[in-house]
């Protein structure tokens, strides 16, 4: 009796596997004899996606495209974080890369060996896309992809409507940013929003001074990577982390069990006034409050200067085309299409940017983010912007989060923790054979 | 009897169903309620009932990029089914052979096995080896590096479960003008109900929920299992917590309902015992 039951369980598990395979076949075959007069019909293009966020853009930019080109687009998705960077190399490595990947630029990009893998796009593109992101997207002068999504900034978010209660002018200097906050303090308001808790916010402040510094020192980067300058012994970048310890004061009393999940309801409520983070946290609060995500504004972290006071940006993620790709026209054509206005429009309509877009001569989206048009304004359109430093330089500390974490707990000094980075750096800096 | 229940055993069984209650099924509740409340609320991760339950969470998660979450559901029990069964009809003829022979070639393979254990599976040479055969980025491939990973875990159940069922039984049937293979089939393996039922839940939970290597030797767009659809939900920068509870509940459900089953079983099997009269 038993026995049947087994058997007739296995019967059917077989039967359904066998249904199952057909019915993808059939559906395959039906999705490449539908449109017949577009230029590349029934062709095939695979893509890996690693992300970290929402798919939304990614899925109406392929859905358009389609249409548009009548290829087949295959959207594979690879979490985000240390097991996607895995199956990135592995897939590299296995030579079994798709015919498109997504994937950071900057350091990380040099840590996959581009050359050997990455079709050289330089003519194609270069001239179409901002310096910055040119840079950063290649490697020695070549340049391997196209941006991926708009980019994206580490600055202060803060609250327009607490701005104008309390009769507060935008800051320039990290001076009056501090007495903007005392301001707030007394008046019972929580003036800075820190969200330690998950300790990659922690480091945004560090971070997104980056402009600061190179406005003090403009040959930071290169030195810092040579090993002749040091974040503790160079005055200018340890100000940087002298900006995490005098943050502590102003900031909500749990900071430290706050996360960042926490942190985009707490913003949105009015429950603090600035909070220095990704401005990739203003499409998770669009996503879950919507328009309310206009009350916030953003500003540049301030430095010494209030001339001379940037931004610093991160560029996107890059989509890089595999040199070994069977049908390079298709996988052309697709990114073409991608950066065309026709594709950007399809992403940004589905996705609004959290930054401006590294591709000259597009304009943002009349809808998108108050806090994305200031940034336009204030810092695009005036020049005053830099890349982050981990774009400039490979040599970047395993564990910079845990160590401004620290700093933020109060458990350690500014002065302790920029020793401690850098001692952190010295030993990516012996792994890629620099002279530190 | 009844009188000698003192005060001692009812705390003490108070105490335990507490603890039973704190760490088993309130994280359970957790889920059910988060996936019940749509995004907003969902991002606070509390306790508190939703507002408004919205069932639809459940049929969105299975509308999400193109019924997805079928395919993944059905490649997911097309993989723990075979590598299931695989692993039990080999293990248990493994493990046989291993417990009742002593030599030395025995003892060499028996180390061999456990050196399985503790050795971790190399990625890119595995990789290699498939590519070589043809397997790689198919359901064979797979199933064969999920049951060659499960083997000498479930080889020493077997082995160390074998040791109980007494030798005389097979002296019996050989006398009886039983084959080798008859001896295992007939006698032996039914024997080994309970700890079948045993290898059935713990293999069947570890490769449905195998998330590792599902990613790196069986890529592809159409080969998806269900674990990587939670990442559709999850991200650094972006979560949608109301969805990523209810798939996990939804993928919850086919490990609950083998559990549930065999269960039965194993209670079965050790009331049955081994040897009568």
């Amino acid at each position: 009796m038993k026995r049947k039951a087994v058997s007739a369980l296995l019967c059917m598990s077989m039967v359904v596997g066998m249904l199952a395979g057909c019915g993808s076949t059939d559906a395959g075959s039906a999705g490449s004899t539908a449109s017949a007069d577009t230029p590349y019909s029934g062709q095939k293009v695979s893509i890996m996606w690693v992300s970290n966020s929402s798919m939304d853009g990614i899925n109406a930019v392929v859905d358009a495209a389609e249409k548009e080109l009548g290829i087949e687009v295959d959207v594979e998705q690879v979490p985000g974080g240390e097991d996607g960077d895995n199956v990135v190399k592995t897939r590299l490595a296995s030579g079994d890369m798709t015919d498109l990947l997504s994937y950071n630029c900057g350091s990380l990009l040099a840590s996959l060996n581009p050359s050997e893998y990455f079709a050289d796009i330089t003519s194609d593109y270069a001239d179409k896309l901002d310096e910055n992101f040119v840079e950063a997207a290649g490697v020695d002068g070549t340049l391997y992809g196209i941006p991926a999504s708009a980019s994206q900034a580490g600055a202060v978010l803060y609250n327009l409507d607490m701005y104008e209660k309390y009769n507060l002018e935008i800051p320039k200097t990290w001076d009056e940013f501090l007495a903007n906050c005392d301001v707030l303090r007394e008046a019972g308001e929580t003036a800075v929003l820190g969200t330690d808790g998950d300790s990659w916010t922690s480091q945004v402040p560090y971070l997104g001074d980056q402009y600061n510094v190179q406005a003090a020192d403009a040959n930071f980067a290169e030195d810092f990577e040579a090993g002749k300058t040091k974040y503790a012994t160079s005055e200018a970048g340890l100000e940087s982390f002298q900006k995490i310890e005098d943050l502590i004061p102003y900031m909500n009393e749990d900071h430290m069990a706050t996360t960042y999940d926490d942190g985009c309801d707490i913003m949105m409520e009015d429950g603090a006034a600035h909070w220095i983070i990704l401005t990739s946290a203003l499409s998770n609060m669009y996503e879950l409050y919507e328009d309310d995500v206009n009350k916030l504004g953003c500003f540049a972290v301030p430095g010494r200067d209030a001339e001379n006071c940037g931004l610093t940006v991160w560029e996107p993620n890059a989509i890089y085309m595999n040199k070994d790709t069977d049908n390079s026209d298709a996988v052309k054509a697709f990114m073409d299409f991608y950066v065309s206005d026709a594709g950007l429009d399809a992403f940004t309509g589905a996705e609004l940017p959290n930054g401006p877009y590294c591709i000259k001569g597009y304009e943002l989206p009349e809808e998108c983010y108050t806090a994305v048009k200031q940034m336009q304004a204030d810092y695009f359109d005036t020049g005053l912007n830099s890349v982050a430093l981990e774009f400039q330089t490979a040599v970047k500390g395993s564990n910079c989060a845990a160590i401004c974490q620290e700093l933020a707990s109060g458990q350690t000094t500014a002065a302790e923790a920029a020793a401690k980075y850098d001692e952190d750096c010295k030993k990516q800096a012996v792994q890629l054979g620099l002279n530190w | 009897m009844k009188k000698k229940k003192s005060i001692k055993y009812i705390i003490g069984d108070i105490v335990g169903l507490m603890t039973c209650f704190f760490v088993f099924i309130v994280p359970f509740i957790f889920m059910l309620v988060n996936a019940l409340k749509d995004r907003r609320e969902a991002n606070r991760l509390s306790l508190a009932l939703p507002e408004m339950p919205q069932w639809q969470n459940f049929v969105e998660v299975f509308k999400t990029g193109d019924y997805q979450i079928l395919t993944a559901f059905k490649n997911s029990i097309i993989l723990t089914a075979f590598s299931v069964l695989g692993l039990v009809v080999f293990s248990a003829m493994a493990g046989y052979v291993i417990q009742r022979r002593k030599d030395r070639t025995t003892k060499i393979v028996n180390t061999l096995v456990m050196a399985g254990l503790m050795i971790p599976a190399a990625i890119l040479p595995t990789i290699w080896v498939m590519q070589t055969v043809h397997l790689y980025k198919t359901m064979p491939g797979m199933i064969l590096v999920e049951i060659a990973l499960q083997t000498p875990f479930t080889i020493m159940l077997y082995r160390g479960f074998m040791s109980t069922i007494p030798i005389e039984l097979e002296e019996a049937a050989y006398i009886d003008g039983c084959t080798p293979f008859s001896v295992f089939r007939k006698i032996i393996f039914p024997l080994l109900k309970p700890v079948t039922a045993t290898v059935v839940i713990l293999d069947a939970v570890t490769i449905f929920n195998d998330f590792t290597n599902p990613l790196y030797f069986f890529p592809g767009k159409e080969n998806l299992t269900v674990q990587v659809t939670l990442y559709n939900f999850m991200g650094q920068f972006s979560s949608s917590y109301n969805m990523l509870f209810a798939d996990v509940l939804i993928i919850t459900v086919p490990m609950l309902v083998i559990f549930l089953i065999f269960n039965q079983k194993i209670v079965d099997g050790m009331v049955a015992g081994s040897v009568k009269g």
